[in-house]
């Protein structure tokens, strides 16, 4: 402490080696990746109990009917970690999905534009209210959950908007196959891995942990924490708008209640996934393995003829387990 | 005062977490009516030896013996209910709700039916603030007293629960010297009606004044118990940290170069018509009580508070600063009062060291990793932080080591002013050196330092300069030599104060 040091604001000095020793920690290995075990241990049961469940079929099934509340949990992902909660997305989902639909005419480059258009435009409006009116983004997009879905019933008069002979350049967005693997799987990996890059690499993405973290603190470090919080709303419309063009691709069929619910199935997977409502903490790879616990599971109890009621039960159960289990691994 | 069975001993105390020995074979004794100051760095196992006394930690092994008996305490509450309760430093209080729910929380009276008899409730309640000396309605919801009055009321809090003993960690971190006294008044009064306190503080002077005995923990040994009287600060100091200080604060000999940083006339909320000057290669004090306006002053000059009026100069030239980011962007920095507001907790040290400056990490936005990674190890060693590694969290480090963190981003920054807001409250006392000598060092390398403290002897051992503040406006300026406590202290006090509050 009272030896001379190299000036410390001038170049020079070399890097510290800080590596350390670790003693092997079973149990903490355990709670970190409580998650991955879930999802192995899933996997095994099923294909234990039903010869059918590793066709590649079922399991490319499994993960396209995952696709859109993943994309949606992606962004969630964003809006969780920086300290908020998007609860507009899946009415924003229903609302692309009806414009989405309703435009189908005109090619689904204009249809998909029109329809990630609106969930650029109530992201924004979302992320304005929360940092220009400092509401609650519970609130906020409460109230914006409620204004979209009526947005919904409103353009399609509450009924189907049905696409009528919909192109097979319409439909390949949802429909389509990339050899065995569907379509919007792989472009769920393709979002998944450019958030996952962007959270990771990008200063933007650092300043979405730390603005989650701290905002005062993130504020007081030069960090524009406003624009942040606005970026973030405006990424998790566009996502849940996205979700709605896949699924108008889909289904060619514009639903007035499209996407009901789906902000709860993607808040549980963010969950599962280990980023935590405190903020700065998680990560989209944990979403995605969410996403995958909670689809597998689910076909998993199919397969096994347990009633969706039943299912209920044990998501429920598993949502509140997950959450305890990276409360533990926070105080590890 | 003392008697055969004294009201609390603690024998051969020891606690272990995984890797770390907290405690190892303590002893403690408090008598009826004593005060024991208890002492030590950061990590010497202060905290850990009171929440055993309170029951939030199980010891591995040792004795609690109340007025001679053997006694465990599993739980807060019951520690609580044998009359051992703990004032903490940042109080834990329900601000929404009134005084009188949180001073009798847990032994509200109940009338008929179980409800709530609040006239009885807000009685007791002005009963018990009267003993602390306390002026304030029962029905004030809390958030409305100041940071002294919770802590007089979480007095009030122990009393209502007829504590015998009462630990007040780190009593007067945020209190003004008038409010220490008015602390130390009630406490005195409170000891002569038989009632005990552990004092735990990192102000030794304080520990002259209140206490009776002192107890010094190290590493989780208790190392000495010493009268008062026939002890020294500096014995003190050598004894906590086990070796002879010698002067703590780095020797002055700066050469002030051009300006840096003027504000004329600035104005905001909570100071008014402030100016002065600081020079490159320069240290200067703000001194002043707690709500002096130092804060109000440092945040508006960032940006992080609106200005009403006044101008602010940087290099001689005006300056829009509207928000933080234009200050930094000026090259002015800002390390707040509350080290909290600075750190970013679940993230590494690695992210929270290179935060501030993307410029020095990224390309278009896009982090080179392995420059942040060898940024952040290169300033881990120059500022000697004690870390495992640059992905530890930073809620793991230390207070001190936080608080090089923090300054280890400006450093990287570039900055060319630094403000320091009470740089070192609640650091141990090594700690405090390193920063002292940082600082110091900084200021020898050309860059301008604005240092606020509320403790005076470090306003006195680092600065060319010291401002004082008093109530909103700058009251005097006194050169870094003529400085000293009593002329701080005459300045920094209302003016209409009675001259006997003026001694230290």
């Amino acid at each position: 402490m009272t030896e001379q040091s190299p000036p410390i604001a001038g170049p020079g000095a070399g890097a510290a080696s800080a590596t350390s020793a670790r003693s092997v920690n079973w149990t903490g290995y355990l709670v970190q990746y409580s998650n991955v075990l879930a999802l192995v241990a899933i996997l095994v049961v099923a294909s234990i109990l039903s010869p059918y469940f590793f066709s590649s079929r079922n399991i490319f099934n499994v993960l396209r009917g995952a696709t859109m509340v993943g994309i949606v949990a992606v962004g969630m992902t964003y809006v969780i970690l920086n300290r908020g909660i998007d609860l507009s997305v899946g009415s924003l989902v229903g609302l692309s999905a009806a414009l989405t639909a309703s435009f189908a005419q005109h090619g689904l480059l204009v249809a998909a534009s029109i329809g990630l258009a609106s969930g650029l435009a109530l992201g924004l409006a979302n992320g304005l209210m929360i940092t220009a009116l400092r509401l609650q983004p519970f609130i906020a997009t409460l109230g914006m959950m409620i204004f979209a879905r009526g947005l919904v019933f409103v353009y399609t008069g509450g009924s189907n908007i049905v696409v009528d002979n919909p192109t097979d350049a319409f439909s390949f967005l949802g429909s389509g196959y990339a050899g065995p693997i569907p379509v919007p799987v792989l472009v769920f990996i393709a979002i998944w891995a450019v958030a996952a890059w962007v959270l990771r690499y990008t200063v933007f993405g650092r300043s979405i942990y730390a603005v989650g973290a701290n905002e005062e603190a993130a504020r007081l470090s030069g960090i524009n924490a406003d624009r942040n919080k606005i970026l973030v709303y405006c990424i998790s419309g566009v996502l849940a708008a996205f979700a709605g063009v896949v699924m108008a691709s889909r289904l060619t069929v514009g639903e007035p209640n499209g996407g009901t619910l789906y902000e709860l199935d993607a808040i549980a997977a963010v969950l599962i996934g280990g980023t935590t409502f405190d903020g700065g903490v998680g990560s989209v790879h944990g979403t995605v393995l969410g996403i995958l616990i909670l689809a597998f599971l689910s076909n998993v109890l199919n397969l096994l003829n347990i009633s969706p009621y039943s299912q209920m039960l044990l998501k429920g159960v598993i949502i509140v387990l997950a959450v305890v289990v990276s409360e533990w691994r926070k105080r590890k | 005062m003392r008697d055969s069975a004294p009201l609390l001993r603690l024998t051969a105390i020891s606690k272990s977490f995984p890797g770390v020995r907290a405690l190892d074979g303590v002893d403690l004794t408090v008598g009826a009516g004593e005060v024991v100051a208890l002492i030590g760095e950061n990590g010497a196992g202060k905290s850990t030896l009171m929440k055993i006394l309170n029951g939030i930690y199980q010891p591995d092994g040792g004795e609690i013996a109340l007025d001679g008996a053997p006694v465990p305490f599993p739980t807060p509450h019951a520690a609580l209910s044998r009359g051992v309760s703990m004032v903490h430093q940042e109080p834990k209080l329900c601000l929404a709700l009134s005084v009188t729910e949180n001073v009798l929380i847990g032994r509200l009276p109940k009338g008929r039916l179980g409800a709530i008899d609040w006239r009885r409730a807000h009685e007791r309640t002005r009963e018990l603030l009267q003993r602390v000396g306390m002026r304030v309605e029962p029905t004030t919801a809390t958030e409305r007293l100041s940071i002294a009055e919770r802590q007089l009321l979480q007095i009030a809090k122990a009393l209502a629960s007829d504590s015998r003993l009462i630990v007040l960690d780190e009593p007067t971190a945020s209190l003004t010297p008038v409010e220490v006294d008015v602390l130390f008044g009630i406490v005195r009064d409170l000891q002569a009606g038989g009632v005990s306190f552990i004092y735990i503080s990192h102000h030794l002077e304080e520990i002259f004044r209140i206490a009776q005995s002192v107890s010094v923990l190290k590493d989780g040994r208790k190392v000495a118990d010493r009268k008062v009287a026939e002890t020294t600060k500096e014995e003190l100091l050598s004894l906590m940290v086990g070796r002879d200080l010698g002067n703590r604060f780095p020797a002055k000999g700066r050469r002030p170069g051009a300006p840096a940083l003027e504000v004329r006339n600035l104005t905001g909320r909570g100071f008014r018509n402030v100016s002065f000057r600081v020079h490159k290669g320069e240290v200067v004090g703000i001194a002043g009580l707690v709500g002096a306006g130092r804060t109000e002053l440092a945040r508006a000059i960032f940006g992080a508070d609106p200005i009403k009026g006044g101008e602010i100069l940087v290099n001689g030239k005006p300056a829009t600063i509207r928000n933080p980011a234009d200050a930094i962007g000026l090259g002015v920095a800002y390390i707040a009062e509350d080290r909290r507001d600075g750190l970013f907790m679940p993230l590494p040290v690695r992210e929270n060291i290179t935060v501030v400056a993307p410029e020095a990490i990224a390309t278009n936005g896009i982090i080179r990793e392995r420059t942040q990674k060898s940024i952040a190890l290169d300033y881990i060693k120059r500022l000697n932080i004690r870390t495992p590694s640059g992905e530890q969290p930073i809620r793991f480090l230390s207070g001190g080591n936080q608080q090089k963190c923090i300054l280890a981003r400006w450093i990287i920054k570039g900055v060319q002013t630094i403000i320091f807001d009470e740089p070192t409250r609640g650091i141990d006392v090594g700690a405090k050196t390193e920063i002292y000598r940082l600082i110091d060092q900084l200021a020898s390398e050309g860059k301008a330092v604005i240092l606020i403290s509320s403790e005076l002897p470090e306003i006195l051992g680092m600065s060319d300069r010291v401002l004082v503040m008093e109530r909103g406006r700058l009251s005097g300026e006194v050169d870094g030599h003529e400085a000293t406590e009593e002329n701080l202290l005459a300045l920094a006090l209302p003016t209409n104060t009675p001259s006997h509050e003026l001694q230290p």
